[in-house]
């Protein structure tokens, strides 16, 4: 599905990752061969690890609390979206405590989106659509994961992965805005490649045993992730590029035309072939997947505000932001924009 | 497609393996320091130098380089 949204500003990005460091070389199940050749391949020299009862609404509320704080538009949210695959409960919806946690207006549209790693994407398009509609004037877009709650510990294919980390996105109505151009799909014959298939109305909890069960070596329960690397290298390797060639293509740009590509920090060998595959220097990737590891939804932003201060006041600057992963789900969009406020907060 | 040529893209992939000497023979699994990044690798290179995406379905019954590099023919041959 290929889109176009107008007038839609994005006014600041703050993001916060919990203070808990942990590190690639402490893994336990890696030899030092193998954490060696894991940073090597993957980029993840660290990552960010929530500790029981923080939460990936936590996590947000701190980037959020501090954004409006900041900004002092706490009275002008109209509309908060919520996305993430870690919410605090089946039900209520997240981002409904999150409008009573960040004291926002009861006339203010709240709702979550069970998206992951295309998430931000996704969310932009969804809270551009409201603002481009003149429905609403100011959207609060709270994006991020604690997948490492959802992680086992012996699966060595998703344990050293993953950070948890939240973010918070001002968006608002600007009648000068330079359009967005949109490229979004999904597929779902990929289900089975990212999954947590225990604890939902499918296999209730309870209904399954918890014993862990080994898939090539690597060890996970039905209430863990369940991830095929290969599956999701070759989605990454066959839809991203075409996905990011369309979104360019309804902009009327090419590649060259990029200053920065802000892939989803999925890994940095997927970063590295894609930019390859892209014909787009390294130096023109932004990342972060060193200092975080896979941050799901929260990956893009999350990078933009890691490098929000060598970016500070830099105008008209293209952008080809592209999610992708769970689903299968993906979504590229391009945009020249001045460099947003940002800021990268600890949450202690 | 000439087997050394093959052979000297994937000795670039795996250069963290060490000094290994890769052949038509070697069994892919019995490399030292072999793990799943590495096919993650070999993938990424044939997809970049061969043009060719190769699914853990096809893999499933290559064993040697040789095997592989048959693949990867055989593949081109299909486009």
């Amino acid at each position: 599905m290929n889109t176009k949204i107008q007038h839609t500003r994005i006014d600041a990005i703050y993001a916060s990752v919990p203070e808990q460091e942990v590190f690639t070389a402490d893994y336990p199940l890696f030899s030092p061969e193998e954490a060696r050749s894991f940073t090597k391949n993957t980029g993840i020299h660290a990552r960010r690890v929530a500790p029981d009862g923080v939460t990936c609404s936590d996590l947000c509320a701190l980037a959020a609390e501090q954004l409006l704080l900041d900004m002092e538009i706490r009275e002008e949210i109209d509309l908060l979206v919520f996305v993430s695959q870690s919410p605090d409960y089946f039900l209520p919806a997240t981002a409904i405590l999150l409008q009573e946690k960040l004291r926002l207006k009861t006339d203010c549209m709240a709702f979550d989106v069970n998206l992951g790693c295309s998430g931000y994407v996704y969310g932009l398009q969804i809270v551009g659509q409201f603002i481009q509609s003149g429905a609403v004037r100011k959207a609060l877009l709270l994006v991020g994961d604690k997948s490492t709650i959802s992680t086992a510990f012996q699966d060595k294919s998703t344990y050293p992965l993953f950070g948890d980390a939240g973010t918070a996105t001002l968006l608002s109505f600007s009648g000068n805005a330079t359009p967005w151009f949109i490229n979004s799909g999904s597929d779902g014959s990929g289900k089975q490649s990212i999954i947590i298939e225990g604890g939902h109305s499918r296999n209730p909890y309870g209904t399954y045993s918890e014993e862990l069960m080994d898939f090539n070596g690597n060890q996970h329960s039905r209430s863990h992730l369940h991830l095929d690397g290969l599956d999701v290298f070759n989605f990454s390797l066959s839809q991203v590029p075409l996905s990011i060639e369309e979104a360019l293509s309804l902009a009327e740009k090419s590649i060259k035309d990029l200053d920065f590509l802000v892939l989803h920090q999925a890994n940095g060998l997927i970063t590295k072939s894609l930019a390859r595959k892209l014909s787009l220097p390294m130096e023109q990737c932004l990342t972060s997947i060193e200092q975080f590891g896979n941050t799901s939804s929260a990956s893009i932003p999350l990078t933009l505000a890691f490098h929000g201060s060598e970016l500070a006041s830099r105008q008209n600057l293209t952008f080809l932001l592209s999610g992708f992963g769970v689903g299968f789900s993906w979504a590229s969009i391009c945009l020249t924009i001045d460099f947003p406020k940002t800021k990268l907060l600890t949450y202690a | 497609m000439e087997i050394n040529a093959f052979i000297a893209h994937l000795s670039e992939e795996f250069e963290d393996l060490g000094v290994f000497e890769l052949s038509p023979s070697t069994v892919l699994r019995d490399i030292p320091g072999w793990n799943s990044m590495h096919i993650l690798l070999l993938v990424a290179m044939i997809d970049f130098r061969y043009q060719v995406l190769l699914s853990g379905e096809h893999l499933k019954a290559v064993i040697t380089v040789n095997d592989l590099f048959d693949l990867v023919e055989q593949k081109q041959h299909e486009h």
